[in-house]
């Protein structure tokens, strides 16, 4: 089922999360691990919006952290795009209606983004060894993101309560029906 | 019936996916082949006009909280005893707090002053302003950049000794790589014996001194100091201590571990060595302004 969602709420939202990113979270930084709470964002719009959407913000988030981070341009921009991809047609699944569930499958993603994120790193990097990263960085990187992304709870419960998501009328999905023409 | 117009016209979303697979792989490639120079390098320094003000405004909105946390982290306090300074004037505490970040600055400036004179070496001072953004790359923002002389290729101290390299520079900000980073390499010596090797970072931040052969004595808290090698870093400029020395008897080399003479995460003002730039920070050897020695007026703190 394809929600109808303000584009202008996603955007809005994208750029909060950049600021977050960029500005706040390089201060609360645990040791050498710093959250992605951007990661966890492409996640939890991945399962509010269409696929294609949820492909396409994911990418355009993941490209604008990779600018200000200063990291090879298109790292994040392809893991959020491809984690953003598989965790759409995930989300519709009946298995995960409930709010723990779709929390179990937020953050077994999140680890999917870091490992892609390291896997990309330690190609483009030869000197940079997976495996030291994977317990280095993904391991904690990923317990980190677990508990941020409780806070975007929120946002994914916002597709079971309504059909309209961010500013206008919501409408129910038995409403949506009567509003499709007769096949 | 129009929504189903509406659907049909819009890309599925395997070609968006695609499409964005083949464009991130496009940009990685041409980011790792092409130079500092290049558009997409040039596209980040650009970028750096917007991130730099927010990284700054992220730096003095968390400040207080990373003060309170230094605070406590340099008192041996008993719990009970910082509960009854809590419960007697929270206020009085906030206060001094302050005065000493004042005053810890103050120090912080008249040390950067001292070694700008002890080495003789042109140096712009710069305020950190934001910290890297995430997990795989240690890096600090400083509030100068192009338009105070700042160029790709400088090497950076702080107070207490070398803290890195300038990674890429906009107008008014840069990124300094740190030498605790995983791709930093520095080409060092162990001050008492002479013996060179090169010091290099790691995934968890720890810095590996390699290539020093067996022969050698390392003797744990020798200082480590830039040989100035390789013509990006000037000679004589101190990093850290030896803290452990390790090795098997088939290895070639030892594995020392050194600790730096401070934490990457404590820097708020740096030196960025200017000099000119045929001088430091090219890379040529030829053309490094070097020095010969220890400078012997270096103030005593950058070698606790």
């Amino acid at each position: 089922m394809t929600q109808r969602t303000n584009p202008l709420i996603t955007a809005v939202l994208m750029v909060l999360v950049f600021i977050l990113q960029v500005a706040l979270l390089p201060n609360l930084a645990i040791g050498e691990v710093v959250a992605e709470i951007s990661l966890c964002f492409a996640i939890a719009n991945a399962m509010r919006v269409s696929q294609g959407t949820a492909t396409a913000c994911g990418f355009i988030l993941g490209l604008s952290i990779d600018l200000a981070v200063g990291s090879p341009l298109g790292i994040r921009a392809m893991s959020y795009c491809l984690v953003a991809y598989a965790v759409s047609p995930i989300a519709s699944m009946t298995i995960l209606e409930g709010l723990v569930a779709r929390y179990l499958a937020m953050i077994g993603m999140i680890f999917v983004g870091e490992l892609i994120i390291a896997l990309l790193v330690s190609i483009i990097s030869v000197d940079i060894n997976l495996g030291f990263s994977i317990i280095t960085r993904v391991i904690p990187g990923w317990l980190f993101d677990s508990v941020l992304c409780l806070l975007f709870l929120p946002l994914v419960r916002l597709k079971e309560t309504t059909g309209m998501i961010g500013f206008g009328k919501a409408k129910s999905t038995k409403s949506l029906k009567e509003s499709l023409p007769p096949l | 019936m129009a929504l189903s117009d509406r659907q049909a016209r819009r890309p599925s979303a395997t070609l968006v996916l695609i499409a964005c697979c083949l464009l991130s792989i496009v940009s990685m490639t041409v980011w790792v082949n092409e130079g500092n120079n290049g558009y997409l390098h040039k596209a980040r320094d650009m970028a750096s006009l917007v991130t730099a003000p927010l990284q700054e405004a992220g730096n003095a909105l968390t400040s207080p909280l990373r003060a309170v946390s230094r605070w406590f982290g340099s008192n041996d306090l008993t719990a009970e005893e910082i509960q009854a300074i809590v419960d007697e004037n929270v206020r009085l505490r906030s206060d001094n707090i302050r005065l000493q970040e004042v005053e810890q600055e103050a120090k912080r400036l008249r040390f950067l002053v001292d070694i700008q004179d002890a080495y003789g070496l042109d140096m712009v001072g710069a305020r950190v302003i934001g910290r890297s953004a995430d997990s795989w790359n240690q890096t600090i923002t400083i509030n100068k950049g192009t338009n105070a002389g700042v160029r790709v290729g400088m090497p950076v101290m702080s107070i207490n000794g070398l803290i890195g390299q300038i990674e890429s520079a906009g107008p008014t900000s840069s990124e300094i790589r740190l030498i605790t980073d995983q791709r930093s390499g520095v080409a060092v010596f162990l001050q008492a014996t002479r013996a060179e090797g090169i010091l290099e970072g790691s995934a968890d931040g720890t810095l590996y001194l390699r290539y020093i052969a067996m022969d050698y004595e390392v003797v744990l808290g020798a200082t480590v100091v830039t040989s100035g090698a390789g013509g990006v870093y000037p000679k004589g400029i101190p990093i850290g201590t030896v803290q452990k020395v390790d090795y098997l008897s088939s290895d070639i080399y030892q594995t020392i571990v050194i600790q730096p003479l401070g934490q990457p995460t404590s820097y708020e003002e740096v030196l960025v060595i200017t000099g000119s730039e045929s001088e430091v920070g090219t890379g040529s050897a030829g053309n490094t302004k070097q020095l010969d020695s220890q400078p012997e007026n270096l103030p005593e703190s950058s070698l606790q």
